[in-house]
């Protein structure tokens, strides 16, 4: 067997075209970021409505979600009605997340029965278009703790 | 008798020629080769059991192995299995209706310690709703 001699000049030689392609590559890199135009940054409010239709309203659940790439939740309020002024309950890891689970309890007999804003979301958007945003309704319950049905949907807030 | 009376009539020197011939003599094995042929005995019974031990490692280490897969089989197969629970519907996950109810109980005087603080109170009914809430996947069952 042949043995073949070490040549110290072509690992140099590989370093150096390895260097090239490295320093090639960031180059490109950086044309590329510089090239890309900023997203708009904007910080927005959007109401969350239920309608409990005619029933009173003592109990609710609701997941928001939004369009992950382009929405960071960045605060919660409470509502419009008395019963539900106070901040829901939710998990203070939503924040800075995309997806929320509202909810919220009332055991008093002032209760809302019609369509009512139950928290008030601050977003933070990047994009000057809408975003994607949706509201489920998991649950929602009279003062007798029997489930009812109720319709949820996300508004533009106030202040716009 | 005949035999006898024959071989007695045998001359001197030709009964002991025969006698030098056919007389059971003690051999005489020399100590080295009986040394040579003990220590390869031994060597080879020091191999045997050599084997043996590399045998019963190997069985050892196969067994020890086809435990550790089995084990975890086992432990991927039953990690999503749902932990057993004493109520009466084990798929159900608390919900703000879970903690009104209770609020309404603790109003009403009655209720439980959800948190184990020692206390029946709001924050009880905090723990639920809180757990109605949570973005980890399960939540309170």
């Amino acid at each position: 067997m042949k043995l073949r001699r070490f040549c110290p000049v072509r690992p140099l030689y590989a370093m150096i075209i390895a260097l090239i392609i490295l320093l090639s590559s960031f180059t490109i890199a950086q044309i590329r970021v510089a090239e890309e135009p900023v997203a708009a940054v904007h910080f927005t409010n959007v109401d969350l409505v239920v309608d409990p239709r005619g029933t009173p309203l003592a109990a609710y659940q609701i997941e928001f979600l939004a369009d992950p790439a382009r929405v960071t939740l960045v605060g919660i309020e409470g509502g419009q009605h008395a019963a539900f002024k106070q901040p829901p309950y939710y998990d203070p890891k939503a924040l800075s997340g995309n997806r929320v689970i509202l909810a919220a309890l009332n055991t008093g007999n002032d209760l809302p029965r019609e369509k009512t804003r139950i928290a008030r979301l601050h977003l933070r958007v990047t994009g000057a278009d809408q975003p994607k945003l949706s509201a489920k309704l998991i649950v929602a319950a009279s003062s007798n703790e029997k489930t009812i049905s109720a319709d949820v949907s996300v508004s533009e807030g106030a202040g716009q | 008798m005949a035999g006898e009376h024959e071989q007695s009539d045998l001359p001197g020197a030709l009964k002991s020629d025969l006698a030098s011939i056919y007389e059971p003599r003690s051999l005489q094995v020399p100590s080295q080769l009986d040394d040579a042929i003990l220590n390869r005995a031994r060597a080879k019974l020091a191999g045997a059991a050599r084997s043996r031990g590399r045998r019963s490692l190997r069985w050892w280490a196969g067994a020890a192995t086809a435990a550790a897969c089995l084990a975890l089989a086992a432990r991927f197969t039953f990690y999503h299995s749902p932990a057993p629970s004493d109520q009466t519907d084990p798929t159900h996950r608390v919900n703000i209706v879970d903690a009104l109810k209770l609020a309404h109980q603790i109003e009403a005087g009655r209720g439980r310690d959800v948190n184990g603080d020692g206390a029946i109170d709001q924050s009880d009914v905090d723990t639920l709703a809180m757990a109605a809430v949570s973005l980890d996947a399960g939540g309170l069952q």
